[in-house]
């Protein structure tokens, strides 16, 4: 029998108020009617609905999840994914304007080649078989002379997912060089060998504490959208504070809630000034030191003793007081993150700057946790088989021997190794790579080599754009734009892990080709009866059926369908409904979606323990490898390095005599910077990327021109307003452009964006069309309303290089330059670059080197270290 | 939009043959030839046998007679030389980036692959043509293939002329005119005087002057008036731009004390 | 079906069984970042030189405590709009359901005197050169994306807000999301003092924002506007 319950309105009043909070967390099933965040797409014009293809951005490489709606054949829209997980519907300004590149009348449709000189600019059509067999040729030629390392590719955005590694390894060539050292290799070199992964993700969204040192996450970095999307989220509904060093004021400094402005390349030493606080004030996490890393705490505490705020002050100009209080804030608000981006790693010892900052995070036990700083979740997928093999002989140029820690290349030395002579190059192939513009030295120093037949006899360009550096080629091969093609994504934007795809949304135009084909088509010109072995693993009908062969057999996404899935959705997996209402990703019933934390504290099975053996401090070791980490009694997976643990000593640095501890270097020559000298930075904007966007009006009409950010003090030094003309020198080169005078920017430094300045690329980027009497002038109509006529100045040339002697990457921001008012016979736009001087710079920096006389004089600590002669006949091998 | 156009120019009165039936069918058959001539400029490069017989002496003087003179250029040089100059000339105007493509879609909308190629497509179709590819993937909006289609059309009309079928005869020779009226009328003329400025060889200059003749008298003969919307577009002298506001203001630093005056909003 | 109203002060809050849009724009959400901006030319093949939405930013302090803020800015929606008094052949009108102020191209004689009544500066007149759209020579502006929102979408600028700063929706329904953040947040309209009952809402827009900062009503140039801010702050 059930008790009957005896309710008065008294019971409902005093129950309803002791639930108030179970009331709060019941679902919430009914709502207000809200308008879709998307997914739809109706013509202004005649309402008709358009065709939704979903797709993979790729203006840039964050690799949002769009959707592209077509009408007649033609997009004429672009949208977030609404069941992306990390993009969430949204693009960021490049994103929606993607479609300007498909129907460029600038674009390149057909295979050209060639006529008069390097750079002349006059080509002649000809015709893929024509193409395909002087290309084939000209490898048949280096191949049968058996030296296959003499023809070399170097990409700037590789997304093929693996065709151009193949397509490399099938020639049996090892001369692979990508376009990291320019990008932020040595934030990559200053992370792995500490925790595995190359990239953290920062749980912006629930966090209440950030330091970001400088990374300009709300403008571009990985990963402006989905990042900028949760930080906005994490500071108005989570309440967080943000703490940005940077030496301009970026948006991202300009949202955030302190803007600490620091002299260049030193936030190393801040952030270890901010350890040292941590570990004097006992605020670390200890239990997570004991038992996750490599050192103790008592070791730590030794360490970091010489790490004093004062000593930092003298270095960054931050004041000792703010490094403590942040230092205190930042341990003491759980949980709290850290990002970097260029900032930080792109000095001279920028691996170091990296490493120093990733100890905060480390040291406070916020890895892996909600809210802190977690591992990137990413997702592979299988290639198409047989595979080639890795080829056998190694080449200078993608292990140049003097960097034997640099896992991600030194490519922005080529232009230095070839003119040295340190490998001969048959043939160059480049792709979606532009070095010419986007290098340090650019014209002066890329430009030079290119031209220059004796070192590349043969250049060929797979492109689509008439960018700097195509424009020097032997052949152009038309790749077509990412709107056309097929490729496999995934990257680690969000908290949950996923597969996309980036599918044609309409036929190539003219005559382009994807990149893939391109390649088989050579490589079956080469080897077309599979006499040489090649051909056999370029056995697929078109881009779809190559793709077909990545995805369909997927654990989970074969049953959901496999490549017929994401065709239809662009994405596996769909997490969740995008909630009209809050924006966000929900289940089922309506909560928003979790992630999983705690990546490293996954137990391993039974299974996986069968045949371990631990050994006394625990490490899990199967078949001679760690598979993971015994604590408490329990067996965990551990961090994806070679001890299963994170690597605050890092042993394999030591080896070649840098400080296998957390440490900071200046650059030398800040040391004794003059008053009247300045650093020269660059950055992105927004709206632009390095070096493609400025072809597409809507982001020219925002972002056009690049005057030179300076401090107002700085400013009145030299006596120049805003708009006036200022002439940049250093040790390379001079330009002269204009200024910008602004609080937003440390008194030392002067800042010039990239992305301007072009003298290739198009009508609009070079402005061409304001150019009398020149013709070929204009064709869209609304380019009549173009009502800038400054295109900017490109500061590269006066850049010189840097190599971090660990991580290879360029120091883009070290660069000491004398900035002065214009003089009578300066013209707005001058860029001038020498090459002897370049030179000059890259035998210098080179001293810095492993092997150089001056790496022994930075490394004091490291007295015994036995020379780069006790390394002799040890194979270098790279951070993992 | 295009439905209603179509009807507009289906109202005008169709050609009555002014001549005698063969004479209009020797002019259709003329008519055809020099379309197929023209397309034969513009839709790839030319090629040896177009090139022997342009060159031949009877070609040059029946060229001459419409005032069309080569230079030294296109008459001297060897034939394979004749061929690489050309070729180089075509990719430059025509086929490389910086140049302009004799393609309606972007001489129109400034961007390929826009509503008129898709307009011509469904016109294609209709007359029962589809496009081929020929050295080159060409668009079906490219200058060569609209005069190709002309060409056929006007064949035929030749044909229906022949038959005696006076009532397909009229439907075809309006379809030329609502073709002229909505695609070719609407850039050739423009399009040919900027290849004339542009081009460094004689053969593409003549070849432009003769097809912008050419263009008038084909639509003064189908009796239209078509506005040509491209005319030749190049450089815009900066007093034409229409903007709301002035590009040559000073950045605000340099305009003074009056930057309240300027902040307030402006009528 | 709605209806036009061509008499600017009747009132479309709080009409039973009738919308009324409203945005709300958290400046707190706001990262600069443009994608509204640009998603809205792609959206209406808006020609360079002229926008229906646009975000000007102010650098705001002396070094080094400066910040840097961003205001989207729009057509208001006015539920009193001085454009439609203004207008005098009736091209402009208030939708009854939904509070759209709107231009009916075809009546535009492109006198510009409601661009000259706007407070907001938020009309513009259209060039004559567009890249595929035949309108031209007329007054244009913002629609509030009424043709998305008839068919249940959000405005494209809202669609694609990376810091969801704009949220969009009907200020009639006391459940929706614009209705709540409308009543939970001290807001603030641009121009109060105008009586034009602007229906777009600011959270955190602060002194700096729409007191003396009166060049976010300039349009095209207004990327300059931190330089003439901090020609005041040195004054």
């Amino acid at each position: 029998m059930l008790d009957k319950l005896k309710m008065t309105r008294r019971t409902f009043i005093k129950v309803a108020g002791g639930t108030t909070a179970a009331a709060a967390a019941a679902p919430r099933l009914l709502s207000a009617m809200e308008q879709d965040l998307g997914g739809k797409d109706f013509s202004p014009v005649d309402l008709k609905e358009r065709q939704a293809i979903p797709v993979n951005c790729h203006v840039c490489n964050i690799q949002d999840g769009a959707i592209a709606y077509v009408e007649n054949g033609r997009v004429v829209k672009l949208e977030g994914n609404p069941e992306h997980v990390s993009t969430r519907g949204r693009l960021c300004a490049k994103g929606n304007a993607g479609m300007w590149y498909s129907y460029d009348p600038d674009r390149i449709l057909y295979p050209l080649k060639r006529v008069g000189a390097r750079g002349e600019g006059k080509w002649k059509r000809i015709t893929w078989d024509e193409a395909l067999n002087e290309v084939a040729g000209k490898i048949k030629e280096v191949l049968d002379k058996g030296e296959p390392n003499e023809i070399m590719l170097k990409y700037g955005r590789n997304r093929s997912g693996g065709a151009i590694d193949r397509f490399m390894r099938t020639l049996g060539s090892n001369t692979i060089v990508n376009h990291t050292s320019v990008c932020e290799s040595s934030k990559k070199i200053g992370m792995e060998p500490t925790w595995g992964p190359d990239i953290e993700t920062p749980d912006f969204a629930n966090t209440k504490y950030v330091l970001n040192f400088g990374s300009n996450i709300l403008e571009a970095a990985y990963f402006h959208n989905p990042l900028s999307q949760r930080i906005a989220e994490g500071r108005v509904d989570n309440n967080m504070k943000i703490v940005t060093f940077d030496v301009r004021l970026s948006n991202t400094a300009g949202f955030s809630d302190e803007w600490i402005p620091v002299f260049p390349g030193t936030d190393g030493a801040v952030a270890l000034a901010m350890g040292h606080v941590i570990l004097r004030e006992d605020l670390q996490d200890s239990e997570f030191i004991e038992n996750w890393t490599n050192v103790s705490v008592k070791e730590l505490k030794e360490h970091y003793k010489q790490y004093t705020p004062e000593w930092a002050e003298k270095l960054s100009g931050v004041p000792a007081a703010a490094i403590e209080r942040i230092a205190r804030e930042f341990a003491q608000t759980k949980p709290a993150t850290l990002f970097t981006y260029r900032g930080p790693c792109k000095h001279l010892y920028g691996s170091y700057n990296e490493k120093a900052c990733m100890m905060l995070p480390i040291m406070t036990g916020n890895v892996e946790k909600r809210g802190g700083y977690c591992l990137p979740r990413g997702m592979g997928w299988p290639q198409p088989q047989p595979e080639p093999a890795k080829p056998g002989k190694d080449s200078y140029l993608s292990h140049p021997p003097d960097y034997p820690l640099a896992a991600h290349k030194v490519s922005h030395l080529t232009p230095f190794f070839l003119a040295d002579g340190k490998q001969k190059i048959k043939i160059y192939f480049t792709y979606q790579d532009n070095p010419v513009y986007t290098n340090p030295g650019s014209v002066a120093v890329w430009g030079k080599v290119m031209r220059d037949e004796k070192l590349l006899p043969y250049f060929v360009s797979m492109s689509s754009h008439m960018g700097e550096e195509t424009a020097l080629a032997d052949i152009i091969l038309p790749d077509c734009p990412y709107l056309e093609r097929w490729e496999p994504e995934s990257m680690p934007n969000s908290l949950w892990p996923w597969l996309g795809i980036r599918q044609p949304v309409h036929a190539y135009l003219g005559e382009s080709r994807e990149n893939r084909i391109i390649l088989r088509d050579i490589i079956h010109k080469v080897d077309p009866d599979g006499s040489r072995g090649m051909k056999k693993f370029w056995n697929f009908k078109d881009g779809e059926d190559y793709m077909r062969q990545h995805f369909d057999n997927i654990p989970g996404l074969k049953e959901a369908g496999g490549m017929n899935w994401l065709k239809k959705h662009g994405v596996w997996p769909v997490y969740g409904k995008l909630d009209p209402k809050s924006g966000k990703v929900t289940d089922k019933t309506g909560r928003e979606i979790k992630a999983d934390y705690g990546l490293y504290k996954k137990e391993l099975s039974d299974a996986d323990m069968a045949g371990a053996v631990v050994d006394k401090n625990g490490t899990i070791t199967k078949n001679g490898k760690a598979i993971g980490v015994k604590r408490g009694g329990r067996n965990y997976v551990g961090f994806p390095t070679g001890n299963r643990l994170i690597n605050v000593r890092v042993e394999h640095w030591a080896e070649y005599g840098f400080n296998p501890m957390p440490t900071f270097k200046q650059v030398p020559w800040h040391k004794d910077i003059k008053d009247d000298d300045l650093i020269l930075t660059t950055f992105k904007l927004n709206v632009h990327k390095q070096s493609r966007t400025a072809a597409v009006k809507w982001l020219a009409e925002i972002a056009h021109s690049n005057p030179a950010w300076m401090n107002p003090q700085t400013a009145k030094k030299i006596g120049v307003k805003t708009g006036d003309l200022i002439r940049v020198e250093s040790k390379v080169g001079h330009m002269v452009t204009k200024a910008y005078v602004t609080e937003g920017i440390h008194p030392k430094v002067i800042a010039i964006a990239t992305a301007f300045g072009h003298w290739e690329y198009g009508r609009l980027a070079t402005l061409k069309l304001k150019e009398k009497p020149q013709w070929g002038g204009q064709d869209d109509p609304d380019l009549n309303n173009v009502w800038w006529d400054d295109k900017g100045v490109h500061p590269n040339a006066i850049i010189p290089v840097v190599a971090d002697p660990i991580g290879g990457s360029q120091g883009w921001y070290d660069t000491v330059v004398k900035v002065t008012k214009a003089g009578p016979n300066d013209k707005y736009g001058d860029v001038q670059g020498d090459w002897q001087k370049h030179y000059e710079a890259y035998k210098e920096t080179i001293r810095y080197a492993y092997t150089g006389d001056l790496h022994r004089k930075m490394h004091p600590e490291m007295a015994s270290w036995a020379g780069p002669e006790s390394l002799k006949g040890k194979a270098p091998g790279g951070g993992h | 939009m295009l439905k209603g156009l179509a009807i507009d120019v289906s109202r005008v009165e169709p050609v009555e043959a002014p001549e005698s039936a063969e004479e209009t069918r020797q002019l259709l058959e003329a008519r055809a030839g020099l379309y197929r001539l023209l397309a034969g400029v513009f839709v790839e490069e030319p090629g040896r046998e177009f090139l022997e017989a342009l060159r031949r002496p009877e070609a040059l003087a029946s060229l001459a007679e419409a005032g069309v003179s080569f230079d030294a250029d296109f008459l001297e040089p060897g034939l394979d030389q004749l061929i690489d100059a050309l070729s180089t000339e075509f990719t430059t105007l025509f086929a490389a980036s910086g140049g302009f493509p004799p393609v309606e879609s972007v001489r129109l909308t400034g961007r390929y692959q826009q509503d008129p190629l898709f307009t011509v497509r469904e016109d294609y179709r209709r007359a029962g043509f589809k496009a081929l590819k020929g050295r080159f993937a060409v668009f079906e909006d490219q200058l060569g293939m609209e005069l190709l289609f002309i060409a056929e059309m006007l064949e035929s009309c030749a044909r229906a002329l022949d038959c005696g079928d006076r009532s397909e005869y009229n439907r075809l020779t309006r379809e030329v005119k609502r073709f002229w009226t909505l695609h070719l009328g609407k850039w050739v003329r423009g399009y040919c005087g900027l290849v004339q400025r542009a081009t460094e060889h004689s053969f593409y200059r003549e070849m432009a002057k003769f097809l912008e003749a050419f263009a008038g008298e084909e639509i003064a003969l189908l009796k239209l008036r078509i506005e040509d919307t491209d005319q030749g577009r190049e450089i815009v002298p900066k007093s034409e731009i229409q903007v709301l506001f002035n590009p040559d203001e000073p950045v605000c630093n340099a305009c003074g004390e009056n930057t309240d005056a300027q902040g307030g909003a402006r009528a | 079906m709605s209806e036009e109203l061509r008499t600017s002060s009747i009132e479309t809050r709080g009409v039973a069984g009738k919308k009324r849009y409203a945005m709300v724009i958290d400046t707190r959400r706001c990262i600069g970042c443009m994608a509204c901006q640009v998603a809205c030319k792609a959206e209406y093949d808006t020609p360079l030189g002229v926008n229906r939405t646009w975000v000007p930013y102010k650098v705001v302090g002396t070094y080094p405590v400066v910040k840097k803020q961003f205001l989207p800015r729009l057509c208001n929606h006015c539920d009193d709009p001085p454009c439609v008094r203004a207008c005098p052949v009736e091209a402009t009108y208030k939708s009854d359901d939904g509070g759209f102020v709107l231009q009916r191209y075809e009546r535009c004689i492109g006198c510009r005197a409601c661009m000259a009544s706007c407070p907001y500066n938020a009309r513009f007149m259209l060039p004559a050169s567009r890249t595929y759209t035949k309108i031209t020579n007329v007054v244009d502006k913002c629609t509030f994306c009424f043709h998305r929102v008839a068919q249940g979408l959000v405005p494209a600028c809202v669609q694609t807000c990376i810091g969801r700063a704009r949220v969009f929706g009907d200020l009639n329904d006391p459940a929706s999301e614009v209705s709540y953040l409308v009543a939970r947040n001290a807001t603030q309209v641009l121009r109060p003092e105008q009586g034009t009952k602007p229906h777009v809402f600011y959270i955190g827009a602060d002194r700096n924002h729409t007191e003396f900062g009166r060049d976010i009503y300039r349009r095209p140039d207004v990327l300059e506007g931190d330089r003439a801010a901090f020609q005041r702050t040195r004054a």
